[in-house]
């Protein structure tokens, strides 16, 4: 089985960012740019636009792989490096600027659950009109719509209008419509993202069905245990080109280099940020309390700082970051927002959490940081710290050998039983 | 990030450029499966019909969600399809008719007695239908961009399937049109007969989603770029109305000017619409002119929307 399903070939997209010329705007603004580009014609110099290149942007450049029929492929890398450009060019919702793709046989492609679900309509109307979207004849649909109600679980609330639908029903029936499209080539973005675990596992499920079946499968996720669980071969982005691609276990592996790699170099330097940018992360480190010169390293059962500095200082600032483990899990998440009595002012434009418990078991760790004032996302930073737990004691109490598998070791105390005289 | 990059322009044209060689869009391989190539497209391309013909299933959806919301959304439901054109008539026939004495001027012109509401409503209800079917037409695109950016679809199925809920409309006053006739015609004051011709009628009216849809589908792409389009088109529609003989009829205009009112695409349906209800004489020569631009539009319109909806997932 070496047929190619999905054909890659140099792909790229460029975007031009802010109000460019062929952009979204409004009269004036083509009129300005094109009174400007006639007198900078006219006058044998370039309009400004196309020297100052930082408005544009190549989101996918050069990208090229093969997917093989029956195989299962996922796709990783950081916020910002291609991948939903790229499923949005596989399933043909954009054109690229470059280079060329194919696939053959039926696409399903799936970038979000419920996609053109009308309030307003009813389970059984939105199911029709759901299927009709993702390219289904309407006698198909009819013919399967027994097992997509099954599938859904949505039994009597089958004729109520879904705006009255729990959010995890409306999940459900959304995928239940995308689940029986029987696509031979499936493109899949973060979806498992939504709805509980059973409901996950069950999508899961599907998916491995679809692949068993013969079908091709091309998906997207942060959650390197289900690239793991799922994929037959991974493609690792970065800044809209290819790093590199292989087993999954390899590629998470390039992944999370990479990942660390960027860790590395200093924050005020990145340019991977999202946000308004009025005011920036400088520095941003974690350590061990009382080792400021170590950092980076934190002690199992020692308690640790956090620290970000932030360029400017705004009213109503916020920090908010999380940990995340080495299979890019989310382990926990700390937010300045969520004030308790103890918390106190910074003297500068620094945030300093301290955390007397961070019961977190030896292993790799990186922080994504998000700094906003008032509702307005102001910096966000993937990996902006990455640091390491080592072996250690809490309260005296050591860690076992087979505390490694696990996400944290609390603090405790037993009580024993013991044979009384 | 990218290190910047220097005229944009020249850099996309020394990237292999693939999108003017012979097209193989979707060609059926060895294994007999279809295969689908994703290219850039630039410039003008060919509508592909076969397509939207492969995705009928969808634009009757489409069709039957808009049906169903406005069903479902509004106490009286179809009763307002019915309630617009009737306040329409009404000050129509109290200002126009009566007061200002048009349908006076009407009757001489036709040399006949004609209620004056029957008049007005026989040219308003292909008016409506124009007017909505505008509206409908050009905010497809953004009305369903949280489809349009999530799924492939022919985006071409959605102003298509935005004609359905004016034609509803249509149908609903079409028959309180004909109850209207039926109840004039039994008054002896006045002159009204339905003959046969009133079979056209609803030809007239599908044709008048032509030039609806042509100018609709030229708005949409437009405003894919330009947002201010949507709020000024209604404006230019309305003033559109002064120039369709909904109010009078194209007999009270300077005998020599008057085929120019024809160069507005829903004039020559107006006219056509009235005649065949009333039983008045078509001008054959004012609807083949109206039709001739409605088609000669509606290409031009097809060309341009597949043009700019390829970039609307982009900017929207």
């Amino acid at each position: 089985m070496s047929e190619i399903a999905i054909k890659v070939d140099r792909l790229s997209k460029h975007y031009r960012l802010g109000k460019g010329p062929a952009g979204r705007g409004d009269f004036r603004d083509a009129v300005t740019a094109t009174v400007r580009h006639v007198t900078h014609r006219l006058s044998g110099r370039r309009p400004a636009d196309e020297e100052g290149g930082d408005r544009d942007l190549w989101a996918l450049r050069d990208v090229s792989f093969e997917v093989k029929k029956g195989e299962v492929v996922g796709l990783i890398g950081q916020n910002g490096a291609g991948k939903s450009t790229l499923l949005k060019i596989l399933s043909r919702i954009t054109d690229p600027t470059a280079g060329e793709a194919w696939f053959e046989g039926r696409v399903g492609s799936l970038l979000e659950v419920g996609t053109g679900f009308h309030p307003e309509l009813t389970g059984r109307e939105n199911i029709y009109l759901s299927g009709a979207i993702l390219g289904m004849r309407r006698e198909e649909i009819t013919s399967k719509f027994d097992e997509i109600v099954d599938f859904s679980e949505i039994g009597r609330f089958l004729n109520t209008p879904v705006k009255r639908y729990s959010s995890g029903m409306y999940v459900r029936l959304g995928f239940a419509v995308a689940a029986h499209l029987e696509p031979e080539v499936l493109i899949v973005d973060e979806v498992l993202a939504v709805g509980d675990a059973t409901f996950q596992r069950k999508c899961l499920a599907k998916m491995r069905e679809v692949s068993r079946g013969g079908g091709t499968i091309l998906f997207v996720s942060h959650n390197m245990g289900s690239i793991q669980a799922l994929c037959d071969r991974a493609v690792v982005l970065r800044g809209g080109r290819v790093i590199g691609e292989g087993e999954p276990l390899e590629a998470i592996k390039l992944y999370l280099k990479s990942t660390t790699e960027q860790g590395e170099t200093d924050v005020a330097q990145r340019t991977q940020r999202r946000g308004r940018g009025r005011t920036r992360l400088v520095t941003a480190s974690i350590c061990t309390h009382g080792h400021e010169d170590a950092p980076g390293l934190l002690i199992y059962g020692q308690p640790a700082v956090a620290r970000f500095e932030v360029s400017e200082v705004l009213p109503d600032l916020n920090c908010t970051f999380a940990i995340y483990d080495s299979l890019n899990r989310p382990v926990c998440r700390f937010n300045s927002r969520l004030v308790a009595p103890a918390d106190g002012t910074a003297e500068d434009g620094t945030f300093t959490c301290e955390i007397p418990d961070l019961p977190l078991v030896p292993g790799d760790y990186h922080v994504n940081v998000a700094i906003s004032s008032g509702a307005e996302l102001e910096d966000h930073l993937d990996a902006a710290v990455t640091f390491q737990v080592e072996q250690g004691a809490l309260d005296g109490r050591p860690l076992g050998g087979e505390q490694k598998s696990v996400a944290f070791a609390p603090r405790h105390r037993w009580l024993v039983p013991v044979v009384r005289p | 990030m990218q290190t910047p990059v220097p005229l944009i322009e020249q850099r996309i044209a020394q990237l292999p450029r693939r999108a003017n060689d012979p097209p193989p869009p979707s060609d059926v391989t060895g294994s007999g499966r279809r295969r689908t190539y994703i290219r850039p497209r630039r410039g003008w391309q060919a509508v592909d019909l076969k397509e939207l013909w492969r995705a009928r299933d969808l634009v009757w959806q489409f069709t039957l969600r808009d049906i169903q919301v406005r069903y479902k959304q509004t106490f009286f439901g179809y009763a307002w399809a019915l309630v617009v054109p009737v306040l329409q008539v009404l000050i129509f026939s109290v200002f126009f008719g009566n007061i200002l004495g048009v349908g006076e001027k009407v009757n001489q012109a036709a040399g006949r007695a004609l209620p004056y509401p029957l008049f007005a409503l026989t040219g308003q209800i292909v008016w409506n239908l124009f007017k909505t079917a505008i509206d409908g037409a050009s905010h497809s695109l953004i009305a369903n961009g949280n489809i349009v950016r999530k799924v492939y679809i022919p985006r071409l199925a959605l102003p298509l399937s935005a004609l359905g809920k004016p034609a509803v409309d249509a149908a609903v006053v079409f028959v309180m049109m004909l109850g209207l006739a039926w109840w004039y015609s039994a008054d002896a004051r006045y002159d009204v007969r339905l003959t046969s011709s009133v079979a056209l009628a609803p030809l007239l009216l599908i044709g008048s989603a032509l030039p609806a849809l042509a100018v609709g589908l030229i708005a949409a792409a437009i405003t894919v770029h330009y947002r201010d389009l949507q709020y000024v088109l209604p404006f230019f529609t309305s003033l559109l109305f002064y120039v369709t003989p909904v109010i009078y009829s194209v007999d009270l205009l300077p005998e020599r000017f008057a085929w120019l009112i024809y160069l507005n695409p829903i004039a020559g349906f107006v006219q056509a619409h009235r005649a065949v209800v009333m039983d008045l004489p078509v001008d054959w020569m004012g609807l083949g002119l109206s039709l001739g631009l409605s088609v000669v539009l509606l290409v031009f319109g097809l060309f341009f929307f597949s043009r700019a909806e390829r970039r609307f997932a982009d900017v929207a």
